[in-house]
């Protein structure tokens, strides 16, 4: 796109502008896991707290067990035909509307309807770069884990951790127990653990941010079995929205805006720099423009969308979009490896699977390949495998019925496979967490021609996944096959192997300590403008082994910390 | 989920808005795709009985069956065009082997669009046969029986 030096929210200049006196001691926008954990860090030291988030305010009673309401419509996420992301990779000969890159649009965000896998990050996913040396774009974080470590405590007494803490404490050291024992498992877990066992693998409970027992005010789990991809209704999940923005909202010092979509960041008066964010612009759901002012300004609407926020408020003082004097706002851009499959095994086979159970998980992680044998892929970085029961979903079930392996199944041939097919099988699935490596074909601008509702360029995601993301994903796959085997299968399914997931983003707005390399500071203060900040995973220099969702949120518990520390008149 | 792996059909113009009534072909596709099958087990009545033909229609008029929508015109009219050149009659007046020959023809071929627009359709159809009932498909929750699928809600 031709860098003009207006912004192109300009484009909204003909509706009227209410410009609000009220001048907010923070003003936050997005309110996932890194906005939520942040306006309840400042209200509770003082803050005058607002926060602007785009998408609806869901209530427990509007999430329902509807596969196709949850899973397939625009639920959770905006609808790519009105709202999109425009993906490019080096096979598309057109830019794709794709909902990769949005995890979310709600109050609460992705957290909203999660699996709720919570693992913290190891202490060598902060020092990538001199762990495995000069690779693509791998950098070491500007702190390191034992910074974070007492915000990771705190961030799972308030999202409500349930786990073993002792066994992962080898993999990634705490100074505290888990707030909660693990949730009840299904009796086939014991024969899993000792089909790990006997490949000489730690299986343990999987943390989650899911009540085994009453906590925080919110009920325990009552084993409903739709985590992933739903909302819960009974708030036994932890969310940005029930952990951190309704104490937040109860201390009578923030607010919570929905459906206002923030269109620039405002710049106050003056040209000396650092420049100062003065507040931002955002249109209601009503359609009236907005101009708000803060102290402090805290970008959290994700990866993608904080890239595009900064590039979307450029003006003749940041010509190349806010705080990105260095070039590197979009840069970076990392989504997360995902390899994932599962066995299927007839209902007879084992004993366990014909008691009667108090629980659907399985729930066990496998942290034994962090680091990979040497000559598996370019890098020694591994992956968690996290082996699980696997919900029924009947329609995405049938159509990976339909479409197995590259057969396609129809007719009464499809009719007689999906016959019976709950009562006759179980399945126990992996999910392998592995790392995106920051490369240069990777990254975020504004796409040239696409709008979104509100008339402004859409994200433009460039992406190219390194060869090292598959070979690490064909081994660890093997890996967790052959345990699963130990329990003979009817048949194994691989779904994807070295993958991409399209929910899970980090960096765009990297850290570093030297203004050239980064965006932002150790702090996630942007070098270039003095009072703002990114508060979701757009800081990360590097992905983690294990997904972001906790170390956003410890992190924007230290983010906060320091702010408060800081005088901001 | 790994689109870095995948070429997807260029973005195109909205398509006309698909109109229950004038889709006979496409709900005798979505028959072959999920047949009754008699009182033989699993005694299934067939898309049709099953509400997945109209739950079809509304759901393709959905922003995210746009590409779908497009193409469908042109993949009735090579499935016609194919069933005469090879049976000599309309598809809708073929017997259901000549319907089913017709389809696996086509993917033997591996005509695209056809081929990619027939996974959708088979796609679309499982929505129509296992979503929730107040969507219109999934009619007195047949595909839920067929699948032994137990719905509960938490609450």
């Amino acid at each position: 796109m031709s860098q003009t030096s207006g912004s192109p929210a300009d484009a909204l200049s003909n509706r009227p502008l209410s410009i609000q006196e009220q001048r907010w001691d923070a003003v936050i926008i997005g309110a996932g896991a890194g906005g939520g954990a942040l306006a309840y860090q400042l209200s509770h030291h003082g803050w005058q707290v607002l926060v602007l988030e785009k998408g609806p305010r869901h209530q427990p009673e509007d999430y329902r067990h509807d596969e196709l309401a949850m899973l397939y419509q625009p639920f959770f996420t905006p609808d790519p035909a009105h709202d999109p992301h425009i993906v490019v990779t080096r096979k598309t000969t057109h830019g794709v509307r794709h909902k990769l890159g949005w995890s979310a649009s709600c109050v609460g965000g992705g957290t909203e309807h999660m699996g709720a896998y919570l693992y913290r990050f190891h202490p060598d996913d902060f020092r990538a770069r001199s762990r495995h040396g000069d690779y693509r774009e791998l950098a070491d974080w500007p702190f390191d884990y034992h910074e974070l470590e007492p915000y990771y405590c705190a961030a799972e007494q308030h999202l409500g951790l349930s786990g073993d803490g002792a066994a992962m404490a080898a993999y990634s050291p705490r100074s505290q127990p888990l707030p909660m024992p693990p949730l009840h498992s299904h009796p086939i877990t014991q024969r899993l653990e000792q089909a790990c066992r006997r490949h000489g693998l730690q299986p343990s409970p999987t943390p989650r941010a899911v009540n085994s027992r009453p906590h925080n005010g919110r009920p325990a789990c009552r084993y409903c079995d739709h985590c992933g991809g739903y909302g819960c209704p009974v708030e036994a999940r932890g969310t940005s929205r029930n952990a951190f923005l309704q104490p937040a909202e109860r201390s009578g010092r923030c607010q919570v805006r929905h459906q206002c979509m923030v269109t620039r960041i405002t710049l106050a008066d003056g040209h000396a720099a650092p420049l100062r964010a003065a507040g931002c612009e955002y249109v209601d759901q009503l359609g009236q423009r907005h101009r708000v002012q803060a102290r402090v300004v805290a970008l959290a609407c994700s990866a993608v969308e904080s890239a595009r926020l900064l590039l979307l408020s450029r003006d003749e003082r940041c010509p190349q979009g806010l705080a990105n004097s260095s070039g590197k706002v979009g840069r970076h851009l990392q989504l997360h490896g995902v390899t994932l499959g599962w066995a299927e095994y007839p209902a007879q086979r084992h004993a366990a699977w014909q008691q009667t159970a108090s629980s659907p998980f399985i729930g066990r992680s496998v942290y034994d390949f962090y680091q990979l044998p040497a000559g598996v892929a370019p890098l020694r970085r591994g992956g968690i495998i996290r082996f699980s029961a696997v919900s029924n979903q009947p329609i995405s079930d049938a159509q990976t019925c339909a479409g197995n392996n590259g057969q396609v199944l129809w007719g009464e041939a499809l009719v007689h496979r999906l016959h019976n097919y709950y009562a006759a099988t179980r399945r126990i699935g992996y999910e392998v967490f592995h790392d995106f490596i920051p490369n240069a074909d990777t990254f975020v601008t504004l796409d040239p021609q696409v709008t979104d509702p509100w008339g402004l360029p859409s994200a433009r995601v460039n992406l190219h996944v390194d060869e090292h993301q598959k070979k690490a994903g064909q081994w660890l796959a093997q890996q967790a096959e052959q345990v699963l085997q130990e329990l003979k299968p009817s048949r194994l399914h691989r779904a994807v192997t070295g993958g991409t997931t399209w929910h899970l983003m980090h960096g765009t707005c990297r850290a570093s300590d030297d203004p050239a390399a980064g965006v932002v500071d150790k702090y996630c203060r942007a070098h270039d403008v003095d009072n703002l900040f990114t508060v979701d995973a757009s800081f990360m220099p590097t992905a983690g082994i294990a997904p972001p969702t906790l170390t956003i949120s410890a992190n924007a518990l230290r983010v906060g910390d320091y702010m408060v520390k800081q005088t901001f008149n | 989920m790994d689109i870095a792996d995948r070429d997807t059909p260029a973005e195109t113009t909205t398509p006309p808005a698909v109109q229950a009534g004038n889709t006979p072909l496409l709900a005798v596709v979505l028959e072959r795709i999920l047949p009754a099958t008699g009182d033989a087990a699993p005694m299934f009545a067939g898309a049709r009985a099953a509400g997945v033909c109209d739950y079809a229609v509304n759901a393709l008029n959905e922003p995210r069956h746009q590409v779908l929508r497009t193409h469908l015109p042109a993949t009735l009219r090579l499935l016609e065009e194919q069933h005469q050149r090879l049976h000599g009659c309309a598809f809708l007046h073929g017997s259901a082997a000549q319907q089913e020959a017709t389809i696996q023809h086509l993917l033997d071929q591996q005509q695209q669009p056809f081929t990619l627009l027939f996974h959708q359709l088979i796609n679309l159809a499982l929505e129509g046969l296992l979503s929730d009932p107040r969507h219109g498909g999934n009619r007195a929750s047949q595909g839920w029986r067929l699948m032994a699928y137990q719905h509960r809600e938490a609450l």
